[in-house]
């Protein structure tokens, strides 16, 4: 291959992850002091996750039996049983904007805002709302390293659905800054820790001191004069840049600040820090000639160390707010790694009533709730105060749509795990009759302490939460 | 052909018409026999009708106007189940309005102008290549960037569809650190960053300057002005004051070079008071070298542009050439045919069942990644005809890949060169392993994709949404329940809602089910039954084998040249396509034909055109 580029084109993902282990050992841990933002008034704060999971479940095997306290888990949420006293199954939601469209995207990209998407191949991609998590990082998101984080496991999926004429970009993206600015998923799980976790500010430098503020200062000095040539929809991109760079810059001073006020992490929470960046390494692995930049990490672990990442990000109170995509709407990805499975989640989730592709969907959403449990199951092990992470937290899972067969919008599945600090009557299948998934994210908000509690078109929390 | 038919409106000439006639001669219809699926109510196959109410409203959505023509004119809709069914009167009088408009489009009769493409951030190859280009790093800074979602007609380098985010600004200030770091540790660079050193200490400032501002005018890509430079001098004059050397005065200023928006924006001056204008040399300059280079311009380019050279035809067709020649064009073989024809899917997406095809490794994947770039470039740089893309008697091949493909002629070496084909069923991209595994599952073959793929990348005419509740086939084509994979998706296609588009998309699959999932010949199928390539589309028209599809495809060259133009024009513009880029279409194609389809030609084409030259007011 005689061209210029090919050899070039990508470093191996285990050249990357070797580059940055280098600097990875434990002295950063060290000289890494001040994670930990104030805690609230009131004692440790609540935090809120929302993981998402395409391509809808098995109707038949999802929802519980008995309602109220004395219900029985359904095989698909079996394993959720250590962890029934900590967790509420609500049936019968629905997201009424998202009914709009045809197919997955309607259904992905408004799940957390409850707004229709606007119908675009891409020219004016707008969510036409902010998503729950935004919101809250908004408000609550100043006081902790990362106002939120947005994590996944694919990469964006590129190019248009022709089906049905949208920019796939809208299937990628859960969290939304703002209508017109997706945020897209952190996929790779070295990245995501270092984000968090590595000191960036060794020296404890003020912050206007800092090298990198500097270098941001002159780019925002020479911003207007660009400013003034451009027309309107160019300026608004520009603005969008801007935004971004000034967001940093606080970012950058508020850990200066913190720097400051020099509290310390817990020995046990430095522990199973080392231990989780040794494991983000040893997954890395993986074959030497890795071709392009798949993350061909093993599925399971990959989604474990994410969520680790978050139990941690949360523990430490390095942020407060994060979404998790276990893979894009239509995620095409090959479940053949489980036994019993042969082919891949979306095309598994068209079954046609087929008994033997309904098996195959049944095992894929089960190992969707098993990696769920294992996150608050680590929650509730962490102790804060005379409560556990996961009293104190919200940890949403479930999906835009039902049956993937049928793109079912009616009875989606939502399991809300975690008691907000006692905010949340857990323990119990909660049954409402088609009410909008829009009043659960009010009252998820509330229980944030956050003050703007109107999303999509409620703002009246659902009833029995 | 009688494909052609099928697929392509030949319009006849009928008389112009006013916007309000349109109205009131399609009103009508669309209210009696359409809006009732087709309207607010409800949308059936994702189509929406009523919102057609005027001349502007048909340009906005021409594309559908074809489609709604073809299905009149043939009976298809209105469908038969329906209360009320059109009069033959009817039906020909609203297809005569309906085609006129459509017409007027495709032959520029409607008002034109030149379009106007929204400030572009480089997308995360195009920062990797300009970084190369600007500094000489080897490495890729970008490879951590979050992937760039796509818009317009697929591409992602479309303007409107690239966003930006803090965590992209924390990416962006991490790779900009890394690559100064780099350029610094590196005494061959770092002397080609720095270009000379202050005689003096007095000399420093000005030095810093010089060398500044000729980084700045590469990176911001023109020329640049007082007002841009200072920022970067105070920075420079700051940590010259604080003590630190010369060189490293330097280093906050590069740094932030490569995350100032002027580089990372591809900005277009805005021209108030004027509907349309001229873009400038440097913004020509740019232009053409993301098209064809995906990276910024080289010296020669920024040379002519200063010199005012550009706008002069010739100049521009040998630069053009130039920068087909240069190894740099690899870029748009790579990220324009790569996203338009789908191999790019090669590089992370396409993931075969490691268990069912353990021989599809890392060197497989990457020789039928190379096979694709390495055909395009060469249509390219030895201006093929573009038609060679449907069927070739030779393609580009290392020892894997023809062993993998089992060709007769003998080839030898990692590395992929031209190989003569003498098998007719392999040529064209039909025939490569990127393509027919990109358009397969992880455990089977789907004819129904690789059906969808011929009817959307090769001729434009993509499939309407199957219903939700459709259904799939197994996933899985070993435990068929004692048929054939083809059997059941016969019997699938039986149901009245799938059989109007499976009937024309299945047939194109099937001829090529004789390549298995990963691209290998093969005469028996996963559970041994010999495979049945024979495929017969309405209007009886049969073939069988990928040699015979091809052929079929032939027959339909200007539909095939007018879908490449479409998309190129749309990669080379960075938006969208709208109704008055039509015609551009129209006349490229008719200049295609003429020139035997030579792929350089499109290029000169597009690069000559008016949407690539020129900028309006509005979108």
């Amino acid at each position: 291959m005689a061209n210029i580029q090919s050899n070039r084109w990508q470093i191996s993902r285990r050249q990357t992850l070797k580059g940055l282990g280098a600097t990875m050992a434990l002295p950063f841990l060290e000289a890494m002091r001040p994670l930990h933002g104030q805690s609230t008034a009131s004692g440790d704060p609540v935090r809120m996750a929302c993981l998402f999971m395409p391509n809808g479940v098995r109707p038949d095997k999802w929802t519980p039996t008995g309602s109220g306290k004395t219900y029985k888990l359904s095989p698909i949420l079996s394993p959720l049983e250590a962890l029934k006293e900590e967790i509420m199954v609500i049936s019968g939601l629905t997201n009424k904007a998202s009914h709009g469209g045809d197919g997955h995207y309607f259904k992905t990209a408004s799940w957390l805002t409850c707004t229709t998407i606007e119908k675009t191949v891409g020219s004016n991609v707008s969510s036409n709302g902010i998503s729950i998590d935004q919101v809250a990082a908004q408000e609550i998101g100043n006081s902790t390293r990362l106002p939120s984080m947005e994590l996944g496991t694919e990469p964006i999926t590129s190019g248009i659905d022709r089906n049905v004429n949208l920019t796939r970009l809208y299937g990628s993206h859960i969290s939304w800054k703002k209508p017109d600015v997706p945020l897209p998923c952190e996929i790779n799980p070295r990245i995501a820790f270092d984000r968090l976790f590595r000191n960036r500010n060794k020296s404890g430098s003020s912050a206007t001191g800092n090298p990198d503020k500097s270098i941001l200062d002159i780019v925002l000095d020479d911003a207007n004069s660009l400013k003034r040539s451009l027309g309107d929809e160019d300026t608004h991109k520009l603005d969008q840049y801007l935004e971004s760079v000034r967001e940093v810059e606080r970012r950058i001073e508020n850990e200066a600040s913190q720097l400051g006020a020099g509290q310390n992490l817990t020995p046990e929470a430095l522990k199973q820090l080392a231990a989780l960046s040794e494991r983000i390494n040893k997954a890395g692995g993986g074959s030497k000639n890795d071709f392009g930049s798949l993350q061909r990490l093993n599925p399971t672990e990959h989604v474990r160390l994410m969520m680790d990442i978050m139990v941690l990000a949360f523990w430490t109170d390095s942020t407060r707010v994060s979404t998790f995509m276990f893979g894009n709407a239509v995620s095409g990805k090959n479940f053949s790694f489980l036994d019993g499975v042969s082919g891949s989640h979306h095309s598994i989730s068209h079954h046609k009533n087929d008994k033997k592709q309904l098996d195959q969907y049944q095992i894929i959403n089960t190992w969707h709730t098993e990696q769920y449990a294992y996150m608050l199951q680590r929650m509730k092990e962490i102790p804060e105060g005379s409560a556990t992470l996961l009293d104190n937290s919200m940890v949403l899972f479930g999906s835009g749509i039902r049956d993937g067969n049928a793109h079912a919008t009616k009875d989606i599945p939502i399991v809300l795990g975690g008691g907000a600090k006692g905010q949340l009557k857990t323990g119990r299948h909660l049954e409402t009759n088609g009410a909008d998934l829009s009043s659960l994210y009010v009252g998820m908000l509330k229980r944030l302490g956050v003050s703007k509690q109107k999303v999509g078109e409620a703002s009246r929390e659902l009833r029995g939460i | 052909m009688r494909l052609l038919i099928l697929l392509i409106f030949s319009a006849s000439a009928f008389p112009s018409l006013k916007a309000d006639e349109f109205r009131d001669a399609t009103q009508p219809f669309l209210k009696k026999y359409c809006i009732s699926c087709h309207g607010e109510e409800k949308q059936k196959g994702d189509i929406v009708l009523h919102d057609i109410n005027s001349l502007d409203a048909a340009f906005k959505k021409h594309r559908l106007l074809e489609n709604i023509i073809d299905q009149v004119e043939h009976g298809d809709m209105p469908p038969d189940d329906g209360d009320v069914i059109p009069t033959d009167d009817e039906r020909k009088k609203f297809i005569e309005v309906v085609s006129n408009i459509n017409k007027r489009i495709k032959t520029g009769d409607v008002p034109q102008k030149a379009g106007r493409v929204t400030l572009r951030r480089l997308n995360r190859h195009e920062y990797h290549y300009t970084v190369r280009d600007l500094f000489g790093v080897n490495f890729n800074p970008s490879q951590d960037f979050p992937a760039d979602g796509a818009g317009g007609e697929g591409f992602d380098n479309t303007a409107d569809a690239l966003f930006s985010s803090p965590a992209l600004l924390e990416k962006y200030l991490a790779a900009a650190k890394k690559v100064i770091a780099s350029v610094y540790a590196n005494p061959g660079l770092k002397k080609r960053a720095i270009i000379k050193q202050p005689e003096t200490p007095k000399d420093a400032e000005a030095t810093a300057k010089e060398i500044l501002s000729y980084h700045a005018t590469l990176a911001y890509r023109r020329r640049v002005s007082k007002e841009d430079m200072a920022p970067l001098i105070n920075a420079f004059k700051r940590d010259l004051k604080s003590g630190k050397s010369f060189d490293d005065s330097l280093r906050a200023p590069f740094t932030a070079l490569l995350i100032n928006p002027r580089f990372l924006f591809r900005a277009e001056q805005n021209q108030p008071g004027k509907t349309e204008w001229k873009l400038n040399d440097f913004e020509i300059a740019t232009r053409l070298s993301y098209f064809l280079w995906s990276s910024m311009p080289d010296r020669e380019l920024f040379r002519l542009a200063d010199a005012g050279k550009l706008g002069d035809p010739k100049v521009l067709k040998a630069q053009t050439l130039r920068m087909i020649a240069s190894p740099k064009s690899t870029a748009l073989a790579r990220h324009f045919a790569g996203q338009w024809i789908g191999f790019d899917k090669m590089v992370s997406v396409v993931d075969p069942d490691s268990r069912r095809f353990p021989n599809f490794n890392n060197d497989l994947r990457k020789a039928m990644y190379y096979e694709s770039v390495e055909f395009f470039s060469h249509l390219l740089r030895k201006d093929q005809p573009l038609t060679d893309l449907i069927d070739s008697d030779y393609t580009f091949a290392n020892a894997t890949l023809a062993r993998h493909y089992g060709l007769k002629e003998k080839v030898t070496g990692s590395e992929i060169k031209k190989v003569s084909l003498h098998n007719k069923q392999r040529g064209g991209i039909i025939g490569m392993g990127s393509v027919l595994t990109s358009t397969s599952l992880p455990l089977r073959t789907s004819p129904v994709l690789r059906g969808v793929w011929i009817l959307d990348t090769l001729l434009g005419d993509p499939a309407p949404p199957p219903p939700p509740d459709a259904g799939e086939l197994p996933a899985d084509d070993t435990k068929a329940d004692g048929l054939t994979f083809r059997e059941q998706l016969d019997i699938h296609r039986k149901a009245p809602k799938c059989a109007n588009c499976h009937n024309r998309i299945d047939p194109l699959g099937y001829s090529l089910e004789n390549f298995d999932a990963i691209g290998r010949w093969r005469e028996k199928d996963a559970n041994g039954k010999p495979i049945d390539s024979s495929a017969a589309l309405p209007g009886d028209i049969e073939f069988s084998s990928p040699a015979e599809l091809k052929q079929l495809l032939m027959s339909a060259k200007n539909k095939f040249a007018a879908n490449m133009t479409r998309k190129m024009l749309s990669y080379a513009t960075g938006r969208g396509l709208e109704y008055y880029d039509e015609a551009v279409v129209t006349k490229i194609v008719a200049k295609l034909k003429k020139s035997g389809y030579s792929t350089q030609a499109l290029v000169h084409e597009i690069v000559n055109s008016r949407p690539f030259l020129n900028r309006s007011s509005t979108q």
